[in-house]
């Protein structure tokens, strides 16, 4: 007797927490809703404060979508999912303070870059300060995967790059003395410092470099790309854009 | 009565019954002595369908057998050398899960049936325990009652002794005497002489897959020289 | 070196993750048990054919690491037009993956089951169905236990796998904060706790519960 009960709470517990999920709305494309990946570990583009998704994409993804006249709906997921997930169709835009590549224009479409400026730096511990591209010879780097630091680094021969998933694990990697050198966009490493004395490390500037942000769009819905590119276009001309920089402290 | 006729079983391209033919009737004990691997436990098997037959027929009360239908019309019955109860039910349950499951009985009916038998063969008071709390004559005990709840015609004992106290040897002997005078047909397998010499019943010496000579126990031990092959097989056991 | 206040603040989050993780895990555990204790039993019986597929199948997930699995539920299920919520294809490939290990605990839980108690199950007259439910399974079970336990642990903790696709659960909900704050440490901290709190819990628990189920079998 004892067996059953126990058999049966359990089925109950498992089909309740079954209907509560099923109950969930899935996100699905429809023709009213856009859904929108992106992936909330990058301030301040994206990012998450007591529990409310915030940052610069998401505020500008927000404005398209009234523009469009489409209800947005954000999926979050992690970074490298973004674009497969994008190839079949299951998120519509990239909103995710993605560098637009010739690799990844194969398979997904971008719209032109709407942030093209935040040079990249050099961030090292004070102790150990290093100032060129060319003092980084032999040294440990780290940087954020796919970030326009990370294609702009894999370029360069004799450092030992090592790619972790967010800001925060370089910087950790750079605290704790795994990497001798971060190197990141002025734009991302801005709200680290934020939170972070600045004090203890030294940001070096290297001219001639840019960060370039973009959003991805669908193959399976490419006829999104020139509505979304016209609103663009209209944001950046009425300096609605710029103003939303300037909220979110980028350059 | 129960008839066997040329019953040969082959594992394999060996023969381990070899044409076995034998009668025994209601309220009899037959006794199929030998030493290990005679086929003397294969026969009882193979009446059990837990062996394939082969060739060979076997009769109820002149009614042929399918002997791949005996296990759920409950005609034979099989108690087994090391007992095989079922360690994770209690005693009673033992009884009443064939009774509930394969006879479909009322869980009331089974449990009336379960502790009638109990109590008439000494374990009352131990419907609740496990079978692990049980001693081995117990347990024996549990064995043959689990099987006569379903009330077959023809009961098979497998080496009842062997994995008993030689000290139980006359209570063992007496049970399955029991069982006989209760109007079942009983066979035995056994190579235990002691048993051998406390039972009332037909003997019959396998060799081989073959039975090569059988004697009625009381006129084999009140004459053993005319039996020449039992009294060479006894002694020899004896002896060792 | 801890940021206690950052860890207060961020409980109820990491907590509501920690939900989560328990139903990724529960939930994966129940499909993984039924579908694996089928499994275990068709690869005990005679059929060949459906024990070299069985055993392929085996060999297949327990050679590729449970990432993949996740991945590929999430991936590929809707190439073939199946679109799942991404709970449930974190669910799906963990479940799968489960039973693949469940059915070789239970098919050795069934063999450590005395034959002898099968074949005389047979004499009284239960068929095999019967033999398997009401004989050897719950024997099967029993003796299984301890490794069945095991793998809601290791459940427990593979769960994590599933923040790749975006699951909220809690490892995922703990990366978030960190991104935001910068601060790794106070945070991986707390959510290292509340998962040993959950698989200490449940060891404890299921070590009870084995106590419970074996006292009156002697070995």
């Amino acid at each position: 007797m004892k067996k059953k009960i126990v058999l049966l709470s359990i089925i109950i517990c498992a089909m309740v927490v079954a209907f509560w999920q099923l109950s969930k709305k899935p996100k699905i494309v429809s023709d009213d809703s856009i859904i929108v990946g992106t992936n909330p570990e990058f301030p301040p583009f994206e990012f998450k404060e007591n529990d409310t998704l915030i940052g610069f994409d998401i505020d500008l993804i927000n404005l398209i979508g009234k523009g469009l006249k489409k209800k947005i709906n954000i999926k979050e997921v992690s970074f490298d999912v973004l674009i497969p997930a994008t190839q079949i169709g299951s998120i519509q835009i990239i909103a995710s303070g993605m560098t637009p590549t010739k690799e990844r224009a194969q398979r997904i479409l971008f719209t032109k870059p709407y942030l093209t400026s935040g040079f990249l730096c050099i961030v090292t511990r004070t102790n150990n300060p290093l100032e060129t591209v060319e003092a980084l010879q032999g040294k440990e780097i780290v940087v954020t995967e796919a970030s326009t630091a990370d294609l702009y680094m894999s370029k360069i021969e004799g450092v030992n790059l090592t790619r972790l998933q967010t800001t925060s694990d370089c910087f950790l990697a750079l605290t704790s003395g795994r990497a001798e050198v971060f190197v990141a966009s002025k734009n991302s490493i801005a709200p680290l410092f934020e939170k972070k004395s600045k004090s203890d490390f030294n940001v070096a500037a290297i001219p001639g470099t840019s960060e370039s942000s973009a959003l991805g769009v669908s193959k399976k819905h490419g006829e999104l790309l020139p509505k979304i590119q016209a609103v663009l276009d209209q944001l950046e001309q009425d300096g609605t854009i710029k103003a939303l920089k300037e909220k979110w402290k980028l350059n | 009565m129960l008839k066997i006729k040329n019953l040969t079983t082959v594992f394999g391209t060996k023969k381990v019954l070899d044409d076995i033919s034998l009668s025994v009737d209601k309220g009899q004990i037959a006794v199929l002595l030998g030493s290990s691997g005679v086929g003397k436990s294969t026969l009882l098997r193979v009446l059990n369908n837990l062996e394939k037959c082969g060739q060979g027929e076997v009769f109820l009360d002149d009614k042929k057998l399918d002997l791949t239908t005996v296990n759920q019309t409950h005609t034979i019955g099989m108690v087994f050398q090391n007992f095989n109860l079922f360690e994770h039910l209690t005693v009673e349950q033992n009884i009443t899960l064939a009774l509930e499951k394969v006879q479909n009985m009322t869980p009331e009916k089974a449990h009336d049936i379960a502790i009638k038998l109990l109590t008439s063969y000494g374990l009352k008071d131990k419907g609740k325990s496990y079978v692990s709390q049980l001693s081995g004559g117990q347990k024996q005990r549990l064995a043959i009652v689990r099987t006569l709840a379903l009330k077959p015609n023809v009961i098979c004992l497998d080496e009842p002794t062997s994995a008993l106290d030689p000290l139980l040897t006359t209570y063992v002997a007496g049970t399955i005497q029991e069982l006989a005078a209760q109007g079942f047909v009983v066979l035995v397998a056994t190579h235990d002489v002691m048993l051998l010499e406390k039972l009332s019943c037909t003997i019959h010496l396998m060799k081989d897959g073959k039975i090569i000579e059988s004697a009625d126990s009381k006129a084999f031990f009140n004459n053993r020289e005319q039996y020449k092959k039992l009294n060479d097989f006894v002694a020899g056991t004896q002896e060792a | 070196m801890i940021d206690f206040n950052l860890v207060s603040d961020s409980l109820p989050f990491l907590l509501r993750g920690a939900l989560v993780t328990l139903q990724i895990a529960g939930l994966g555990c129940l499909f993984g048990i039924t579908f694996g204790t089928f499994l275990g039993l068709l690869h005990s019986g005679k059929n060949k054919i459906i024990c070299w597929l069985i055993t392929m199948y085996v060999i297949l997930i327990r050679g590729t690491p449970m990432l993949m699995h996740i991945m590929f539920a999430y991936y590929v299920l809707p190439q073939l037009g199946i679109e799942l919520p991404v709970f449930w294809a974190a669910i799906a490939a963990i479940s799968l993956n489960s039973a693949a290990y469940v059915s070789q605990i239970i098919k050795s839980g069934i063999s450590a089951v005395s034959s002898g108690q099968k074949e005389a199950a047979k004499t009284l007259g239960f068929s095999s169905a019967q033999i398997a439910w009401y004989i050897v399974l719950p024997q099967a079970f029993r003796i299984v236990l301890p490794a069945l336990g095991n793998e809601f642990i290791t459940l427990i903790k593979d769960s994590s796998l599933a923040s790749i696709i975006g699951v909220a659960e809690l490892m995922r909900e703990g990366s978030i904060i960190k991104s935001r704050t910068f601060d790794a440490i106070s945070i991986y901290c707390a959510v290292a706790l509340i998962y040993l709190v959950m698989t200490t819990t449940l060891s404890i628990f299921i070590n009870q519960l084995e106590k419970r189920m074996n006292r009156h079998v002697k070995n």
